[in-house]
């Protein structure tokens, strides 16, 4: 029998090649039964199947965190809940907020919302006084807010820093009720070059007119730029405005004493036209209208006394009171 | 079954442990006709042969999670079907491993059974001879030593190499080598006895 050969590990120690080796050609190959082989496959598939899920059950932990899932849950969470602290805290609280603070905390050290009052406040009333947008309710509250934690020698000092025109206090800064003051600190805060560029070209001479038609026109202006408060004020009608006028004039809002002579003179047309007649600022700037056109310029200033005294928080041009002579150039070191 | 996998018997093997049944299906196709014709003939009692045939797939099924490529996969299979061997041949023999080694000293004195192949003629004419050299042969093989048969039978049916039969068995190179000489030397002797 000639068997083939089969590796060299089968070959004779001498080296020969030439003789046929191998017992698996020669001998009957017996084969192993059938059901031995179903059930051994059997297992081997059902061990295939666990070694498979044991597989995905043990390569689940090896993945990255960043790979798995799990960490989407608890990073969004924690991610809105930065964004709730973000807007929390970034949330600018509401104007009585910090002057309430700052009062009830640390009353001796005013200085923080002075100091940061009139940035917010000087460029909404240059805005104001040149584009003429209304004015909002919460700019003269600032500057009031700020003025009362500001001393008024303060503010009278940082006035000419201010404006181009320094000028000294007022006499009515001199001789008003601390509302007045407040006014006055928190005028030149808002007369700004851009305010002072305004009024009316100077014309040909004739003083008396000129000057009265100049002081109506920058009257007129303001009261362009100073709507009144409210539609109804404007439509109230004249007598009651004029009888409230009366009633609110003799109870909270004293004659300041330059003006004593003026309102004491027996004269009723004079009394009522030195009477704010309604509570809006536009109209009082309409009555100074109608003063100055008529060139009663005395008249005049103490109307505008008397509504600088009852729109304390209005920020009153400067040049309106050049017109008035209520300021005087500063005399010169 | 895939018969056309070209996957080695390791990649098979490792496929299978990750959970391809396929790659089993495989791997008992190619080796199963020689363990089981290995453990015939080692233990001469097909109901036996079939015990540890089964009990020797079961275990690598069970052990597979475990499998690492470091040998090759007929040697570690064998390795796991020795196992089953041993405790057969024991309840045979107790002392068969003092017996086998004995047969060690007569190595050079053994006949090589290759070359009382070789001697065999091709002649057609003799074919019937040949049906009843191969029952002749059966018997010799029977008649061999545990382990040298043991060796033969792997080299021969598994075509192991006598490292990987060394591996398997646990014993050294030269001692397979041995074995096998002495196996092969005893069944030509027997053989020749036969045609004589």
């Amino acid at each position: 029998v000639k068997l083939p050969n089969n590796g060299p590990e089968h070959l004779p120690p001498d080296g020969s090649t030439d003789r046929p080796v191998g017992l698996k050609n020669t001998l009957p190959s017996l084969q192993p039964p059938g059901w031995l082989d179903e059930h051994i496959l059997s297992v081997a598939h059902q061990q295939a199947r666990m070694n498979a899920q044991v597989r995905s059950s043990t390569n689940k932990p090896k993945k990255s965190w960043l790979s798995s899932n799990s960490w989407v849950p608890w990073a969004g969470s924690l991610a809105s809940a930065a964004v709730v602290l973000l807007l929390v805290t970034a949330q600018p609280l509401p104007p009585e907020a910090p002057a309430r603070q700052t009062v009830d905390e640390a009353p001796a050290m005013p200085t923080a919302p002075a100091t940061t009052a009139p940035t917010t406040t000087a460029p909404a009333s240059t805005e104001s006084a040149t584009t003429r947008p209304a004015p909002t309710a919460s700019a003269p509250t600032r500057s009031a807010s700020a003025s009362d934690s500001e001393p008024p020698v303060e503010a009278a000092k940082r006035a000419p820093t201010t404006g181009t025109k320094p000028a000294p206090p007022s006499r009515a800064a001199a001789t008003s009720p601390p509302a007045r003051a407040k006014a006055e600190s928190a005028q030149p805060q808002a007369s700004s070059p851009s305010v002072l560029a305004t009024p009316s070209v100077p014309s040909a001479p004739s003083p008396p007119s000129v000057d009265a038609i100049d002081s109506a026109n920058t009257a007129r202006e303001f009261a362009k730029s100073a709507p009144p408060r409210g539609a109804a004020g404007v439509r109230q009608s004249t007598e009651n405005q004029s009888s409230e006028n009366q009633s609110a004039e003799s109870k909270s809002y004293p004659s300041p004493t330059g003006a004593a002579d003026a309102i004491t003179a027996p004269n009723n047309e004079r009394r009522a036209a030195v009477t704010p007649r309604t509570e809006s600022v536009g109209q009082c700037a309409q009555q100074l209208d109608e003063l100055l056109l008529a060139s009663r310029k005395r008249e005049a200033q103490q109307l505008f006394r008397r509504c600088a005294e009852r729109f304390p928080e209005h920020i009153w041009p400067p040049v309106l009171r050049q017109r008035l002579e209520l300021v005087e150039p500063k005399p010169p070191d | 079954v895939n018969l056309t996998d070209t996957r080695s018997d390791e990649a098979l093997m490792l496929a299978f442990r990750a959970g391809e049944a396929a790659a089993f299906d495989v791997l008992y196709q190619r080796h199963r006709t020689w363990l089981y014709n290995t453990l015939c003939r080692q233990l001469q009692d097909r109901s036996k042969a079939d015990d540890v045939f089964q009990e020797t797939w079961l275990s690598l099924v069970r052990s597979a999670t475990r499998y690492e490529p470091k040998a090759k996969f007929s040697s570690w299979l064998y390795l796991l079907a020795r196992q089953r061997l041993v405790d057969q041949w024991r309840q045979i023999n107790p002392d068969i491993e003092s017996s086998t080694f004995n047969t060690d000293a007569h190595e050079a004195e053994q006949p090589d059974l290759v070359a009382a192949l070789a001697d065999e003629s091709a002649d057609p004419m003799r074919q019937l001879e040949r049906q009843q050299m191969i029952a002749q042969l059966e018997s010799a093989i029977s008649l061999l030593p545990t382990l040298q048969r043991e060796a033969l039978l792997l080299a021969e049916y598994a075509d192991l190499s006598l490292e990987e039969i060394a591996s398997a068995t646990g014993t050294s190179r030269e001692t397979v080598k041995s074995r096998l000489r002495y196996a092969r030397g005893k069944l030509a002797q027997m053989l020749v006895g036969v045609n004589k």
